[in-house]
C-alpha cells in the first residue's frame, strides 16, 4: 500500500531532488548520494506520511538540509572560489569565446557563487517554477525573504553577465 | 512580443516582480531566434535554466523493500570502523612479538647453564650480604656497649 504511494508521489520527484541537490552540493555523485539518502529517509518515516501536508515539499525540505550538512563536512570544496572565476578564459577567437558552451560554464560558476540562500530560490523559480509562496514554505523563510532574495540573485547574475559581454565585446 | 513589452517585462524579472506566466513567456522569446541584440547578453542565462530543468539522475535508485525496513548504511563509517579494526589487530600482532622476543632476551640469556653454576653464584651473593650483615651487627654492638654508661647515669 505504502509502497505504490512511494513508487507514484516521492519516486518520481528523484531529479527534481537531484537538481535541488545539485545545485547546493555542486557534484554529481554527492548529489545522487543525497537523492538515494533521502530516498531510505523518507521511506523509513512512512507512517508519518499522514501527517505530512505536502510529500513534495517535505522531500524538498529534506534534500536542502542534508544537501547542505553535506557541504559542511567539506568547508574546503564550499568554501573554495576557483581561481579566475570572473575572468573569462582567453580563448583562440571572440566566437569561441562567445560560444554557448563557454557561456554555461560561466554562469554556473556565477550561480555557484552565490549565496546558498539565493542558489536555493533560483533553482527552484527559474528552473522548477515554482510559486514564491511555495519557495517560502519549502526554504521555511518569509515571503518577503524570497522576493529579496530572488531579486538580489537575479540582479547579480544580470550584472555578471553584462560584464562578460562588455570584455567579450572588446 | 515586441521589444518595448519584452523590455519591460525584463526590467520586473530583475526585480523579482514577474509571474509564473510571464517569466515562461520570457524563456520562449529567449530560446527563440528573433531576440535583439539589445538583450542578447542574457540568451545564456534563460538557456541556462533550460538545460538546468532537464538535467537527470544517472544512477539507479534502489527502491525500498516493503517487507524489511531500508537501512541508512554510511560507508564513510564503515570505512572508518574497518580501519579501525584492521590497526587494533595489527597491533595485538605486534604487541604479541615483541613480548615473546623480550621474553626470550631474559630468559635465555641471561641464566647460567647448569645449576652448579647456578648454586655458586647464589652462594656467593648470599656469603657477600652475610659479611656485610655482620659487619653492621658487629658495629651496632661495640657502639652499644659504649652507650651502656649513659644508660647507667640515666636509671
Amino acid at each position: 500500500m505504502s509502497l505504490q504511494t512511494f513508487t507514484t508521489e516521492v519516486f518520481p520527484l528523484k531529479d527534481k531532488l537531484y537538481r535541488f541537490a545539485l545545485r547546493i552540493v555542486k557534484d554529481s555523485q554527492e548529489a545522487e548520494d543525497v537523492v538515494q539518502d533521502i530516498m531510505i529517509k523518507v521511506w523509513d518515516k512512512r507512517e508519518e506520511w499522514q501527517n505530512w501536508t505536502n510529500m513534495e515539499a517535505m522531500c524538498m525540505t529534506m534534500t536542502r538540509n542534508l544537501s547542505i550538512d553535506r557541504t559542511r563536512g567539506k568547508h574546503k570544496k564550499v568554501g573554495e572560489i576557483p581561481a579566475g572565476f570572473d575572468i573569462i578564459e582567453a580563448s583562440a577567437s571572440p566566437e569561441q569565446e562567445a560560444s554557448s558552451k563557454d557561456m554555461m560554464n560561466h554562469i554556473r560558476k556565477i550561480m555557484d557563487l552565490l549565496p546558498e540562500k539565493q542558489k536555493s530560490v533560483i533553482q527552484l523559480r527559474d528552473v522548477e517554477g515554482y510559486t514564491y509562496q511555495e519557495i517560502a514554505d519549502l526554504l521555511d523563510i518569509p515571503l518577503s525573504q524570497v522576493k529579496v532574495n530572488v531579486h538580489r540573485a537575479r540582479l547579480h547574475l544580470k550584472k555578471e553577465l553584462l560584464k562578460s559581454t562588455t570584455y567579450g565585446r572588446k | 512580443m515586441e521589444e518595448n513589452k519584452i523590455r519591460e517585462v525584463l526590467e520586473r524579472y530583475w526585480e523579482g516582480e514577474t509571474s509564473l506566466e510571464e517569466e515562461k513567456e520570457l524563456k520562449s522569446y529567449f530560446a527563440s531566434s528573433q531576440v535583439t541584440d539589445e538583450f542578447a547578453p542574457f540568451i545564456p542565462l534563460f538557456a541556462f535554466f533550460d538545460e538546468e530543468k532537464h538535467k537527470e539522475m544517472s544512477a539507479h535508485i534502489t527502491l525500498p523493500n516493503e517487507t524489511k525496513k531500508a537501512k541508512v548504511i554510511n560507508f564513510k563509517w564503515l570505512i572508518n570502523i574497518a580501519a579501525s579494526i584492521v590497526i587494533f589487530i595489527a597491533m595485538f600482532f605486534i604487541n604479541k612479538n615483541l613480548n615473546r622476543e623480550s621474553v626470550q632476551q631474559y630468559a635465555y640469556h641471561d641464566t647460567y647453564q647448569t645449576p652448579e653454576e647456578a648454586y655458586l653464584e647464589v652462594k656467593q651473593a648470599l656469603l657477600f650480604v652475610s659479611a656485610k650483615m655482620n659487619k653492621g651487627v658487629s658495629t651496632v654492638s661495640h657502639s652499644l656497649g659504649k652507650m651502656e654508661p649513659l644508660d647507667k647515669i640515666i636509671n
